[in-house]
């Protein structure tokens, strides 16, 4: 067919173009299921979220139709006092938490920041909460702040400071949400520290030891900000998974008594599964989803500057 | 080579294999004839012990699924409006009636039932308590569990201080300041009545009973239109009374609800309190009460001049219309084997407290021994009143509403006319979004 | 001097075992309580020694017809599933991912990360009305699915991560030696990268395990999980603590022993690789 050089020419290119082709097909053929199982399970519903939120449609009422209303939802949100009251509130419990679980943290990862016998077990002892169902952990605080039984107000009896029904009354009731949330996500916080204080590069801290600075100075002046990304990752994460908490709201409290402890999740949640009004849910959703993002965008930033600085 | 063959075959074969089998095994081996959806009130447990009798005798299984009343609703609503016929019976309480008849999702029983007017008796049963579950003449529901309110009172202290059993709403509110210590230090009680007072539905229940007591209809037809009208001026009589009473009720009044009511009477803390009949069971239980024996019951008290017509509640068994025919005929084959004067006595034998809607129920000899309120009972059923909390399909938006407003009227941050204006407002906007 | 060092030990060893009782107290409540018998579960107030019995446990998992059984056999079928799902798929993209080209990545990126930050009530509001529509509510099929939605991002994320780390060399000298890509994949790229995929494995299954609205919105009596089913233990006014109890522990107990065992890459799993564990 062909002469011998030219032939040899041939099949080296074609075999190059099989070759990549392969390649390319099966690049290809990796990735596409998971494409197109999220366009179905996440495009495809986030367009019709949108769709959805420029209508009136109560789910359990289809005879009241499903009518176009365009912003119209929007606009009652933004003067919806139960709406803004529960941003605040979400923002309440983002700010007490994280600055909680941060300052407990990180005093916990100084702590076990040693090659001491005792760190392995406890640090295998302290990531037990953090898996524990949220649920679970929510329930067992509800029972442990039970106004007339349960066991805090067993020890606070004890000591003569009386009971305090913490679930029922408003003021406290958002506290003892916080207070469960810390107690499982600190922990979470000390791990990562603990991480990010042992790659701090020895060398820096050990100049700084030599110049007889305090402790604390060390720990302010050279720590922690060799620290930054870290806490800033930290930071990020705990404050995007605090803002949209809702298993602890729903079982401690419901978001009462009242709206006391009524986060954005637990509002679009009643609106949405308990009124059934799924153009107002939707419209909710959006603007969270908007809040979140903005959040998030520092988020993914960082993680970025992480990645090639790595 | 050919392991690796192997080992891809039995992964891709496992995959599908699970998503296959799995909805056989959604439907699961409760796989059965007909499904119940009951709400967790006693019938639930009476129509668990009578459903093995009801299967032995026709063969047909019969699942039951029991909710709180809250997800009760919601779950059937939803499985009613599509995508899924879980459901074949329907327990409708009576303030939903509209809510599921109007729309068309219960299967009309009046051919059904005229075919079978023998075994039912019709005339066994009081008229509101049947027409409680027609909607538009038509028939829906059979009534399953009855409830009716009435009074309970301590009759052995108003026999021992010698007032009178109240009729009025006048009468029971200075009955109620009697028993109360801090405004007359010889009461035998620390306070004169308990009622619901928790923001929300128990709140929002209680000012309808008081609505319908002064002659006030919440929601009516006008023009054709349904028009709000807790604002009316017997809706603002009976938010005003409520404040009126609440210096003679305990200090966490506006935190009770239906059971710690109820805790309030049966430990003697209070001489008078608005209840559901049939929580006569408990109250008359040793064991769960410390007044049984000394409890009278009255009719539920009506303002000067009116007629009393108590308010009129609970449980009928509807049969979903999306079902096939032959699950349809199935549940009816169900309903018609326990709405008869035998099946009610077979409930009442189970334990159901509640399954008093019928004369000849009440007129049973076992049944009054549980039942001594039974004379009122009977009075009341002839004189109820089935909409007092409206079985328009508003009840729901209405019944928040007022939950907030009534509430924040009692704890004084707002006059009756306001709260009750704001709430109908609420109500309107729903109403409106009907046309 | 020497004070001030015993001063300083002391202080120490109470600040950690303060540690300790607060964050391991709730867990022995737990377990205690579910080893109580009815009475003591309830006291108040609260009994510290008891005579132990699992009276609790066969309530709630053996008596016949009790339907905790059957939502712990939900639980696991639902589990296993996405994870089988999403790790089958998900590694398949990963590896694509961290081998290739591609010109959009960046936006698959963004994409992925993003589903890790949604809050759950947005993103289950539509795939709740979208299942309404096909019928796939309370149904495992539906339910997989649904988990999957994130899941499956995680995986990708992990996954991608572990394979960047494996040197690519020892695929390259497969591809030479006239391998498929496939075959370099799953013969050499998969083994490398085994303790990634156990670890990943491990992580879905307890998202899975521990996830509460998803399966709250979406499942029925036939699909219930335990999470779902543990919460209607609190609604009526006759507390069963003791069963309770004895639920939570069947919870956490397999989630507490893979987390151990995957405790190495726990940091990195949480916070998706942006710190190294």
């Amino acid at each position: 067919m062909s002469g011998a050089a030219g032939g040899q020419e041939n099949s080296t290119a074609t075999s190059a173009r099989v070759y990549s082709k392969q390649r390319n097909f099966f690049k290809w053929a990796m990735l596409l299921p998971t494409i197109i199982i999220l366009l179905i399970l996440t495009i495809y519903p986030l367009l019709y979220m949108v769709w959805t939120s420029l209508h009136s449609w109560n789910l359990t009422k289809p005879q009241y139709g499903y009518k176009f209303v365009g912003l119209h939802n929007f606009a009652t949100a933004l003067s919806d006092s139960r709406f803004l009251g529960s941003v605040l509130t979400s923002l309440t419990f983002v700010v007490l938490a994280v600055a909680f679980e941060l300052a407990l943290g990180f005093a916990l990862a100084l702590l076990l920041n040693r090659a001491r016998w005792y760190v392995a077990p406890m640090r295998l002892a302290l990531l037990l909460p953090m898996m524990v169902t949220p649920i679970v952990v929510g329930l067992v605080f509800l029972m442990m702040f039970n106004g007339t039984h349960g066991v805090f107000n067993f020890f606070l009896d004890s000591l003569g400071f009386g009971k305090i029904p913490f679930l029922a009354d408003p003021k406290t009731a958002l506290l003892a949400v916080v207070i469960a949330d810390v107690w499982q996500w600190t922990p979470f916080v000390m791990l990562i520290f603990m991480a990010g204080l042992a790659t701090l590069p020895d060398a820096v801290l050990e100049a700084g030891r030599t110049d007889c600075v305090s402790w604390f100075q060390e720990l302010w002046y050279i720590t922690l900000p060799l620290l930054k990304p870290v806490i800033l990752v930290t930071l990020l994460i705990r404050t995007i998974d605090a803002f949209r908490l809702f298993d602890l709201v729903y079982v401690m409290t419901k978001g009462g008594p009242g709206t006391a402890t009524e986060t954005l999740s637990m509002y679009i949640y009643v609106q949405g599964f308990d009124k059934f009004e799924m153009g107002y849910a939707s419209a909710l959703a959006i603007l969270m989803l908007v809040m979140v993002n903005i959040v998030a965008q520092f988020f993914i930033r960082t993680i970025y500057v992480e990645e090639s600085a790595a | 080579m050919m392991t690796w063959i192997r080992l891809i075959a039995v992964t891709v074969l496992i995959v599908p294999l699970l998503l296959v089998v799995a909805p056989a095994y959604a439907e699961g081996p409760m796989a059965t004839e007909i499904t119940i959806a009951s709400v967790g009130d006693p019938y639930a447990t009476a129509l668990d012990k009578a459903i093995p009798e009801f299967t032995a005798l026709t063969g047909i299984k019969v699942n039951q699924e029991v909710f709180d009343y809250d997800n009760g609703r919601k779950k059937q609503l939803l499985d009613a409006t599509g995508g899924s016929t879980l459901y074949d019976i329907y327990s409708i309480d009576v303030p939903w009636v509209g809510e599921f008849d109007d729309p068309g999702y219960m299967v009309p029983l009046d051919d059904m039932i005229a075919a079978e007017a023998a075994n039912i008796v019709l005339d066994d049963y009081p008229q509101p308590v049947w027409d409680a579950h027609k909607w538009n003449g038509v028939q829906y529901q059979i009534p399953l569990a009855t409830g009716v309110e009435m009074l309970f009172y301590r009759k052995d202290l108003f026999e021992q201080d010698g007032i009178k059993v109240p009729e009025t709403t006048q009468e029971f509110l200075d009955a109620c300041k009697h028993f109360t210590k801090a405004l007359n230090p010889d009461s035998p009680t620390e306070y004169g009545c308990a009622q619901n007072g928790q923001k929300g539905a128990a709140i929002a229940q209680q000012w309808m009973s008081w609505n319908s007591a002064f002659g006030g209809v919440p929601i009516i037809e006008q023009d054709g239109k349904l028009v709000a009208n807790m604002s009316s001026p017997e809706g603002i009589k009976a938010a005003e009374f409520m404040k009126e009473m609440l210096p003679t009720m305990p200090p966490n009044a506006l935190e009770l609800a239906w059971d710690s009511v109820f805790e309030e009477i049966a430990q003697g803390r209070v001489a008078m309190a608005p209840q559901w009949a049939s929580r006569v069971f408990l109250i008359e239980n040793p064991e769960k009460s410390a007044v049984s024996g000394k409890i009278g019951y009255a009719l539920f008290p009506h303002d000067e001049g009116l007629p009393s017509r108590p308010g009129l509640g609970g449980y009928g068994m509807g049969i979903n219309a999306g079902v096939s025919d032959e699950r349809k005929a199935a549940a009816w084959e169900f309903m018609k084997w326990l709405a008869n004067p035998a099946g009610e006595k077979m409930l009442v034998k189970y334990g159901d407290n509640a399954a008093a809607n019928r004369y000849s129920s009440l007129a049973n000899c076992e049944y009054q021994a549980f039942y001594p309120n039974w004379p009122v009972m009977l009075e009341s059923y002839q004189r109820a009143n089935y909409n007092f909390r409206t079985r328009y399909p508003a009840y729901n938006t209405m019944s928040d509403a007022l939950g907030v407003e009534i509430s924040e009227m009692m704890l004084g941050n707002k006059t009756a006319q306001e709260a009750l204006d704001a709430a109908q407002a609420v109500v309107a906007e729903e109403l409106a979004r009907m046309e | 001097m020497k004070a001030k060092k015993t001063l300083k030990y002391v202080a120490l060893g109470a600040a950690l075992i303060l540690t300790l009782i607060v964050w391991l107290f709730p867990l022995y409540w737990i377990v205690t309580t579910s080893i109580k018998t009815r009475l003591d579960a309830f006291a108040y107030p609260p009994v510290w020694v008891f005579s132990p019995t699992i009276e609790s446990y066969h309530e709630t998992f053996v008596v016949s017809q009790s339907p905790m059984t059957r939502f712990l056999m939900n639980s696991i079928i639902i589990s296993l599933g996405t994870t089988v799902l999403s790790m089958i798929v998900g590694t398949a993209a990963a590896y694509s991912l961290a081998r290739y080209q591609f010109r959009a990545k960046k936006h698959l990126i963004f994409w992925i990360l993003s589903t890790r930050m949604a809050p759950a009530i947005a993103v289950v509001l539509p795939i709740f009305l979208l299942m309404k529509r096909v019928a796939l509510i309370n149904t495992f099929p539906g339910m997989i699915l649904a988990y999957t939605t994130f899941n499956l991002p995680f995986v990708v994320w992990m996954m991608r991560g572990f394979f960047g780390e494996i040197s690519k060399e020892l695929e390259e000298a497969a591809l030479i030696d006239g391998a498929t890509p496939w075959k370099s994949f799953w013969l050499v790229g998969i083994p490398l990268a085994a303790p990634g995929l156990v670890a990943t494995a491990v992580f879905c299954f307890i998202f899975s395990w521990n996830e509460f609205l998803f399966a709250l919105v979406l499942t029925g009596i036939q699909t219930k999980t335990l999470p779902v089913a543990i919460t209607a233990f609190w609604s009526t006014s006759d507390l069963k603590w003791g069963q309770f109890m004895a639920t939570a522990v069947v919870m956490i107990a397999p989630v507490l022993a893979f987390a151990i065992a995957v405790q190495r890459y726990l940091v990195r799993g949480i916070t998706l690789g942006a710190v190294k564990g």
